[in-house]
């Protein structure tokens, strides 16, 4: 325990910077009365914008913000605690309601290092800036000299300028051009979607650069040491927490092939300096080989990924090393970068989204293996898109490329520019590089074919497509404009029910890691039943059964603990520990680490259903400030009929496999009544109107939302009803302590 | 050039060989002595080889317990060694503080245009205490604050005596300590272990002395590639029109 008089109050850094661009101004603040109620990252990030971006505001109006934070548990020594959120008005969803943006690499530990738990950027500067925030000195910079600069020629311009160990969070062309699939990216391939990279454009920021040298003063410094060590050596898996290896192993009474823990013996980072590392067989209960656990080039893009493979990489303060790292000569030849590789959508943008809607050739061999040409298609988009700091909707921009080419919406709309691109040799004569003009003149913003990186919302109408979104290849998900997410693919309602909590893809793992942990079916139902009252919280496969409670607590679970962890932070793709990889503990995970850790960082002393209940109330924060700027059906601004305006599905679910009826085996399709019910029970689970989905009275006054609840009734948006907290929650506190005999913070 | 006074805190002589035969401690005796002593095989021959001074005597620094050995291929730069690090030994999560540094090259290497780091090759120096025979950062304390444990050879800085000036950092060939901007006051690496006990890359470990300074792999690519910010226009993998 190191001194408060030194080092500052325990977890949380105490201060947010505020970056006027219009006057010019920048001050900072303190967050103090926001830490028991919001705890930091998201629900900093809604609770600021909820209070000072009126509802109503666009995406590119003077008055939008874009407000970085992150949480007490941020670079604290908690693993995989290096993630950040940002929250800021949607550019490409419906009415431009509130959307987070989360991004690992390491732009959130060095915000927390330089002494400050976020970062507010309002107004607009009239020419090109970046803000250098070096511990305390923050200042805004002129960047016309990098305006124009792709992410990667940015970062080294900045970083030359002001030394190789800050981290630059910065826009590319996408951004400057207002694109509204724009990101912001950081360590070289981390993105900040949903169009943050236009709001940052629209504002002429072009980056974010952060030294922090400072610390994070912990309470209780040898619990965060101990909890790490027991969470490390029992608990923990593989990224999306997968518990068994994908192939049969000595070691593992189960396999999956399914799996992301992907190290095998004769599986290696063939490319590693000074010779081939094996990823071989790490154990349970191995601490030091945690990190080879997640073979992720070649899971992703096919054993042809082995020979480029340097290592993998990831986010700051992490064991799982989820990032694929590449040296490809072909990759380098095309685009000039000497390395690439993600973890998510841009590691396998061709080979995974495009195929099944127009067919890429050469891409797989006769037995369906993806090829060498496939890891080169795959790595040329990845590292083109992370320069230019585009977006791609969670593969909607993928899947949409595929589908104009397809239908020849492409050769229709975009006039004399169609054959520029050359579509053809891309899909058709194995040659990945007219892919570069195409995004980056997605990315510029000038030229017609743009606007498929405007979203579905806006070419649709444009290029009078509106049925594309009642097809299941488009896996869109909503009709406001966003796609599926591990949807009705992963438990049925539960995955359908949170697709459609947010203003953009949901970005929830808590229950599709649970789904592809590798443990078999019969134990998880039991573990289901202590977790979330019943063992029919969770179905096999395509054989779903109706709606029940224990569905509904599942789906309110996986839910608040997303929510929970981007405001912690800590990173959703992993956590929460329900399930780990020791058969000791017969594969129980432990639920109760996020609030055993919260108390060691931050000397608070709380229970996970406290930290709950902080998800649940930063959740319908978020509901209620979007019920204030959501439009209804005459356009008039303020609605709170979410069932019948902003929770809607899309058709397909109701219409896919016609041959198969709803809960037969075989299918996941939804059934319209099932699906109504659902909805209105998980409204009652949060304490909402059954009928509307909006947030009550009751709910706001248990979550102690007062000002959410002033706007809400002035607006006529406020409802009586709602059940109390302590009639509609349950107990998670201590769930699974039987499991943890060795949890330190039990002992 | 000012006293070396962490030699008065060790002393000097007859009343250290204990220490002296098991390879720890730091003893000042004559060179005449130290010859001797190698010329029987009790001392290694990089002993007597040391610079004599004005005095006639040598200064001999005899060898710490443990050094912490590296492979950066294996490193994935999560930079928990950083954070276990202060936690333990400063109570704080603090890597700017550590005794250990991976952050400052993850994403470019030593330096620009190194060819190292994320963005390149995605190697990049883990850089760790050498626990050098000749302990430079001691030697340059103009306080005597950086002090050898008796019993391990280890030397760490005495927080009373030091001042935060950061000569340390600069004597040391690899600029290991470093001060800390909090607390205004250096540290360097004390050999515990942790940093090397958490990672999840077995890329760390704590072994027995050796020396280390070749082990740490190369500081930059035999033939960098050039820098993209050096290539004119290079946007989104082509020129742009």
């Amino acid at each position: 325990m190191a001194d408060n008089a030194v080092y500052g109050s325990y977890g949380w850094a105490g201060y947010i910077a505020r970056v006027d661009l219009t006057s010019g101004n920048i001050t900072t603040e303190s967050d103090e009365e926001l830490q028991d109620l919001y705890i930091g990252g998201m629900g900093f990030a809604n609770k600021i914008m909820a209070d000072e971006v009126p509802a109503g505001t666009k995406w590119d109006d003077p008055e939008n913000k874009a407000v970085l934070a992150v949480g007490p548990l941020t670079g604290s020594g908690v693993p995989l605690a290096g993630r950040s959120t940002w929250a800021t008005l949607s550019t490409f969803t419906k009415d431009y309601l509130i959307v987070d943006a989360h991004c690992g690499g390491t732009l959130g530990a060095q915000l927390k290092y330089s002494g400050h738990d976020g970062l507010i950027i309002e107004g607009e500067s009239e020419s090109p800036v970046y803000i250098l925030i070096d511990d305390d000195k923050i200042s805004i910079e002129d960047a016309s000299a990098v305006w124009g600069k792709g992410t990667r020629e940015t970062t080294e311009a900045l970083c030359k300028k002001h030394g190789v160990d800050c981290c630059v969070a910065a826009i590319g062309p996408a951004g400057e051009n207002l694109l509204p699939y724009a990101c912001v990216m950081n360590a070289r391939s981390h993105s900040a979607g949903a169009g943050l990279g236009a709001v940052l454009g629209k504002k002429k920021v072009k980056a974010v650069v952060v030294r922090g040298t400072k610390a994070v003063n912990v309470a209780d410094p040898q619990m965060v040491a101990d909890l790490s060590d027991y969470m490390l050596n029992e608990v923990l898996g593989s990224n999306n927490n997968h518990v068994v290896p994908s192939t049969q192993q000595s070691w593992a009474e189960y396999y999956d092939k399914g799996s992301r823990w992907t190290a095998a013996k004769g599986l290696y980072w063939a490319a590693a300096e000074g010779g081939p590392i094996e990823t071989g067989e790490p154990k349970p209960g191995e601490l030091n080989t945690v990190g080879y656990r997640c073979m992720k080039s070649t899971k992703d893009l096919g054993p042809e990924a082995e020979k480029y493979t340097v290592k993998m990489a990831g986010c700051h303060g992490c064991p799982v090393r989820c990032y694929t790292n590449v040296a490809i000569p072909r990759v380098k030849e095309i685009t000039g970068y000497s390395s690439t590789g993600n973890t998510c959508v841009p590691n396998f943008p061709v080979s995974s989204y495009m195929p099944g809607i127009a067919p890429v050739a050469g891409l797989t061999d006769d037995e369906g293996t993806l090829t060498d040409l496939s890891v080169i298609y795959n790595q040329v988009v990845s590292g083109v898109v992370d320069d230019l700091g585009l977006w791609c909707n969670y593969a909607q921009l993928y899947r949409d490329i595929a589908h104009c080419y397809a239908e020849g919406i492409f050769e229709r709309e975009l006039g004399d520019d169609y054959a520029d691109y050359k579509f053809e040799d891309f899909f058709n004569n194995q040659d990945p590089t007219p892919i570069v003009k195409i995004l980056t003149d997605i990315a510029m913003n000038k030229k017609e074919i743009a606007y498929v990186g405007h979203g579905p919302l806006v070419w649709t109408e444009r290029w009078n497509d509106a049925k594309w979104y009642d097809d299941a290849k488009s896996c869109l998900i909503n009709y406001r404009g966003w796609p599926v997410h591990h949807a009705i693919e992963c438990f049925g309602q539960v995955g359908g029910l949170y697709n459609m909590m947010f203003n953009r893809d949901d970005m929830i793992h808590s229950a599709v890691n649970f789904q592809g942990c590798g443990l078999p079916i019969d134990l998880k139902r039991q573990m289901a039943k202590e977790m979330w009252g019943a063992e029919d919280a969770c179905d096999p496969d395509k054989a779903y059964t109706p709606i029940n409670d224990a569905k509904i607590e599942f789906a309110w679970w996986s839910i608040v603990t997303d929510v929970l962890h981007d405001s912690l932070t800590l990173c959703n793709w992993v956590w929460p520990m329900a399930m780990a990889p020791e058969k000791a503990r017969d594969y129980r995970g432990d639920l109760d680490l996020e609030a055993q850790f919260f108390t060691a960082v931050t000397g608070k002393e709380v229970t996970i259903d406290d930290l709950y209940k902080a998800g649940e109330r930063i959740m319908t924060l978020q509901r209620g400030y979007s019920a204030l700027g959501m439009t209804d059906a005459e356009g008039n601004v303020g609605c709170n009929d979410f069932r019948n305006v902003h929770d809607v599905i899309t058709e397909w679910v109701f219409e896919k496999d016609p041959d198969i009826k709803p809960f037969e085996e075989g299918t996941d399709k939804m059934d319209r009544d099932d699906w109504s019910k659902a909805l209105g029970m998980l409204y009652k689970r949060f304490g909402w109107d059954e009928e509307l989905g909006c947030p009550t009275k009751q709910c706001l006054e248990d979550l102690e939302l007062d000002d959410l609840a002033t706007k809400l009734d002035e607006a006529g948006l406020l409802v009586d009803g709602g059940d109390a907290y302590d009639d509609r929650t349950r107990t998670y506190d201590g769930i699974l302590a039987d499991y943890s005999a060795n949890n330190p913070a039990l002992a | 050039m000012k006293e070396n006074t962490a030699l008065e805190h060790v002393g000097s002589g007859a009343d250290r060989l204990d220490a002296f035969f098991t390879r720890r401690g730091f003893v000042k005796v004559s060179g005449a002595f130290v010859t001797a002593l190698a010329a029987l095989g009790l001392l290694p021959e990089s002993a007597a080889a040391q610079p004599t001074s004005s005095q006639g005597q040598i200064d001999y620094y005899a060898t710490p317990s443990h050094v912490l050995k590296i492979n950066r291929a294996r490193c994935t730069g999560c930079q928990r060694c950083e954070m276990m690090c202060t936690l333990k030994n400063d109570g704080v999560s603090q890597p700017a503080a550590s005794r250990i540094h991976v952050r400052d090259g993850f994403l470019f290497g030593k330096e620009l245009g190194s060819g190292d780091g994320i963005y390149y090759s995605c190697e990049w120096n883990i850089r760790q205490c050498h626990m050098c025979t000749t302990a430079m950062c001691q030697t340059a304390c103009p306080h005597g604050a950086i002090v050898t444990d008796e019993s391990t050879g280890v030397r760490s800085v005495d927080p009373e005596k030091c001042v935060g000036c950061g000569t340390c950092a600069a004597a040391c060939p690899y600029h290991m300590p470093t001060v800390n901007t909090v607390t205004h006051k250096a540290s360097k690496c004390i050999a515990c272990g942790r940093c090397a006990e958490q990672c999840p890359n077995g890329a760390l470990e704590l072994v027995e002395w050796e020396n280390v300074n070749h082990a740490s792999g190369p500081t930059k690519q035999e033939n960098p590639d050039p820098l993209i910010s050096e290539k004119q226009d290079y946007v989104g993998g082509g020129k742009i029109k």
